[in-house]
């Protein structure tokens, strides 16, 4: 059960040109810089964007075939999508968020419960913190038993302690969850943490040269814009060998 | 005593005429907003000339398209039976017409305010665009939609001049307060003006004071 994706759509500065697959089970993060093309890559699979030529399947359906006219509506996909930006919908409860397509009641409680926000079942998502709407979200996404998840930057709008917490418990879970995962990020390290296989996108061209670039860039970006104190600055560091040692590894 | 028929007469054609457009204005407002539509900027104009075109004249076209010569009347008569000039149901679809870009313009404000991607997400979550209108939109602008009814209710209370043209001064059919204050101060009944005049005032007022409320700018405080 696999997602396979190969697609081409002319942008506005370059040429988008991708193909790979991913195996239920498994996350697979697309890294690269802004405007590299990683959402629209997402929107495409999602049906959100039509790309100019190529071929979408995942469990032997096709989604597109842009040579056979076949383009399903993004309705139709049965697809598990967090958004960058909170989309909770901002006059349901967290609770109903969550049960809005679910496909029953008993995964809406199981999801909340996993993901730590059964107590905010009642509040609505402008009472409740950036990590949990995000929780909310994924819990949103998962509900309606998705063939596929795909996030796009989904920790970037949070704080730090949040964003640690949410790749751990993805991390986590991935591996239950039985379908493929495409993750869109921009920071490498958050890649190499929960990815099981990274895919770094520059100008809309799979780049896998570029890995151990963005490594350095996004760990110098990082000590740049912030002042840690001496425990985070010692587990930065214990965490950017880590991450070197398997950005390597990954090169090799 | 004062005639309190062309009160009600106004107030029921404004519950009518609001019910209509409400209905009629929220999938053209949805479809301005959330779908290409080929030749949308000419559509939107066409929707929006009754705000600068005279009452009389627009008043003077409804009452050629009316008319038992006109192609809507004609069409309408031999459906119906009866004629739409100088009835009920006539300055009915007059004010429909009057004051649909009442309807639309803060309908459309509203929906623009809804993030793109609550749609999306909705699409994604296997909504349809009918249940993505009921389900996220409207729950969504529910206070530019309050807007837009009560604009277009008290914009039909205030209507004159198409009012006059196409439904005349039929006493319990077509004569409603504008037009009933117009004859009372014509035939020097200034009593009479005065009391229809000050009810509608607090009417019009209390609404206003709603619109107010439930407009963004004013719950923004800007």
């Amino acid at each position: 059960m696999e997602l396979d994706v190969r697609i081409k759509k002319k942008l506005k500065h370059f040429d988008l040109d991708v193909s790979f697959s991913c195996a239920e089970g498994r996350l697979l993060a697309i890294v690269g810089p802004s405007g590299a093309g990683k959402t629209t890559i997402i929107r495409i699979i999602a049906g959100l964007d039509r790309p100019d030529a190529g071929f979408i399947s995942c469990r032997d359906t096709v989604w597109a075939d842009m040579s056979a006219g076949i383009n399903v509506p993004t309705r139709k996909r049965g697809i598990g999508y967090v958004f960058q930006e909170f989309t909770l919908f901002p006059n349901l409860s967290v609770y109903k968020n969550v049960a809005f397509a679910a496909r029953n009641r008993d995964t809406v409680e199981y999801l909340l419960k996993m993901f730590d926000i059964w107590h905010l079942c009642e509040s609505r998502p402008h009472l409740i913190s950036g990590g949990e709407r995000q929780r909310c979200a994924i819990c949103q996404a998962l509900a309606r038993d998705p063939k596929v998840l795909l996030m796009d930057e989904p920790f970037s709008a949070l704080d730090a302690l949040s964003r640690r917490k949410l790749r751990e418990m993805m991390k986590s879970i991935k591996s239950e969850l039985h379908i493929p995962i495409i993750h869109v990020t921009h920071d490498i390290r958050e890649a190499l943490f929960i990815a099981d296989d990274i895919m770094p996108v520059v100008q809309g061209r799979v780049e896998q040269k570029w890995v151990m670039h963005f490594m350095l860039t996004a760990r110098d970006f990082d000590r740049a814009r912030c002042s840690p104190t001496r425990a985070e600055k010692r587990r930065d560091e214990e965490e950017d060998i880590e991450l070197s040692i398997k950005a390597k590894e990954y090169m090799k | 005593m004062v005639d309190l028929l062309p009160l009600y007469l106004s107030l029921k054609l404004a519950a009518v005429s609001t019910a209509v457009l409400m209905v009629v204005a929220a999938p053209i407002s949805y479809a301005l907003v959330f779908h290409r539509i080929p030749g949308k900027s000419f559509l939107e104009a066409l929707i929006n000339l009754p705000i600068v075109l005279p009452p009389t004249v627009l008043g003077f076209y409804l009452l050629v398209a009316l008319g038992p010569r006109g192609s809507f009347g004609r069409a309408w008569e031999s459906v119906f039976g009866s004629p739409l000039l100088f009835t009920f149901t006539g300055i009915v679809v007059a004010s429909l017409v009057y004051s649909l870009p009442f309807a639309v313009a803060p309908m459309k404000t509203a929906f623009c305010r809804i993030d793109r991607r609550l749609v999306e997400n909705a699409q994604i979550l296997g909504l349809n665009p009918m249940a993505i209108f009921f389900r996220v939109i409207l729950p969504n602008s529910l206070a530019g939609v309050a807007a837009s009814a009560i604009l277009v209710f008290l914009h039909t209370i205030g209507e004159f001049g198409v009012i006059l043209m196409v439904g005349g001064s039929i006493p319990g059919k077509t004569k409603v307060a504008s037009i009933a204050i117009f004859e009372a101060v014509e035939a020097l009944r200034y009593s009479d003006a005065w009391l229809m005049s000050l009810a509608l005032v607090p009417v019009c007022y209390v609404f206003l004071l709603l619109v107010n409320r439930l407009t963004p700018e004013a719950q923004h405080g800007t």
